[in-house]
């Protein structure tokens, strides 16, 4: 509402000043502001990745993310103790989605939650994910190629254990970036 | 145009500086105002603008009031109480900022 009104005005003012019709003072506006705006969504894209993946470095030395770690690692082993070699393979095609689906849902939920189309924080915090997937897409295609012994799951259970930390790391940030947005951002509806 | 960086703190001081002189204002009026006071050397953008004002209402220092004008909506902002006596600490603030850094970049003349 007060972008709409903000250029409306401005462009009231253009078409004053220079004497022009709407459409000249509108295609004037747009020229040298869409520069700007292209110019602004940059740094905000960068700023907001830097702020992003400095609070998961941060997050990743703090004790609890130590200790979900191991506690993911043992749970895995355990489980890869019941299963075979041959069936291996058909489970690894699940675990870039164990990093993928959680941090949807969680997104979906936000949107729906405050009644917005989008929500830009999280959105950037989506590509680290995306990263994330696609990086763990190619190690779990690489282990079903490597692992031929029960020998190996140890790799697979480490493999394991940092999808599932970074995805609830993720999934910590995605909340802490909501609560500092509604903190910022008090007079939006919830 | 002067260096944006070094009128960055400032933003919010200026906004409530404006505010506490008129009875309300929108933001557009206010980036108007501020480029001619300054005679186009400080041009606040949108993107500074708008965030900072929010936040300023977030913490109770400013009020809104929505109003229909030329069949759109224009939301004009305006002090609470809490925002006046804000308005005098900041000042106050900047006041001491100048001073201090008048006495930093003030070259010493001497005799010898």
């Amino acid at each position: 509402m007060e972008m709409t009104d903000h250029i409306a005005s401005e462009i009231e003012q253009l078409m004053d000043v220079e004497h022009i019709q709407f459409y000249e003072a509108f295609k004037l506006y747009m020229i040298h502001n869409k520069t700007l705006v292209l110019k602004n969504n940059k740094e905000f894209l960068r700023g907001t990745d830097k702020s992003i993946l400095k609070r998961l470095w941060f997050e990743l030395y703090k004790l609890p993310t130590l200790l979900v770690f191991a506690v993911v690692f043992f749970i895995s082993l355990k489980w890869l103790s019941t299963i075979e070699v041959e069936d291996l393979r058909n489970y690894m095609a699940l675990f870039p989605v164990l990093s993928i689906v959680p941090f949807c849902i969680i997104y979906f939920i936000a949107l729906n939650r405050f009644d917005l189309p989008r929500f830009s924080g999280i959105e950037r915090l989506a590509f680290v994910d995306m990263i994330c997937f696609q990086l763990f897409h190619f190690i779990s295609l690489l282990l079903g190629l490597y692992v031929q012994s029960k020998s190996s799951f140890y790799i697979v259970a480490v493999v394991m254990s940092v999808i599932v930390t970074l995805s609830l790391l993720i999934i910590k940030i995605t909340f802490k970036i909501i609560n500092q947005y509604r903190s910022d951002y008090k007079f939006m509806k919830s | 145009m002067a260096n944006s960086k070094l009128y960055k703190g400032s933003l919010v001081t200026i906004i409530l500086k404006l505010l506490n002189e008129s009875d309300k204002m929108y933001g557009y009026e206010i980036t108007q105002k501020v480029k001619a006071l300054t005679k186009g050397e400080l041009k606040i953008t949108e993107g500074a603008l708008y965030p900072a004002l929010h936040k300023l209402e977030a913490e109770g220092l400013l009020e809104v009031e929505v109003k229909k004008v030329d069949n759109r909506l224009r939301k004009y902002y305006k002090l609470t109480e809490k925002g006046n006596k804000e308005t005098v600490n900041k000042l106050q603030e900047l006041q001491e900022y100048i001073a201090t850094m008048q006495v930093l970049v003030t070259p010493k003349l001497s005799l010898e």
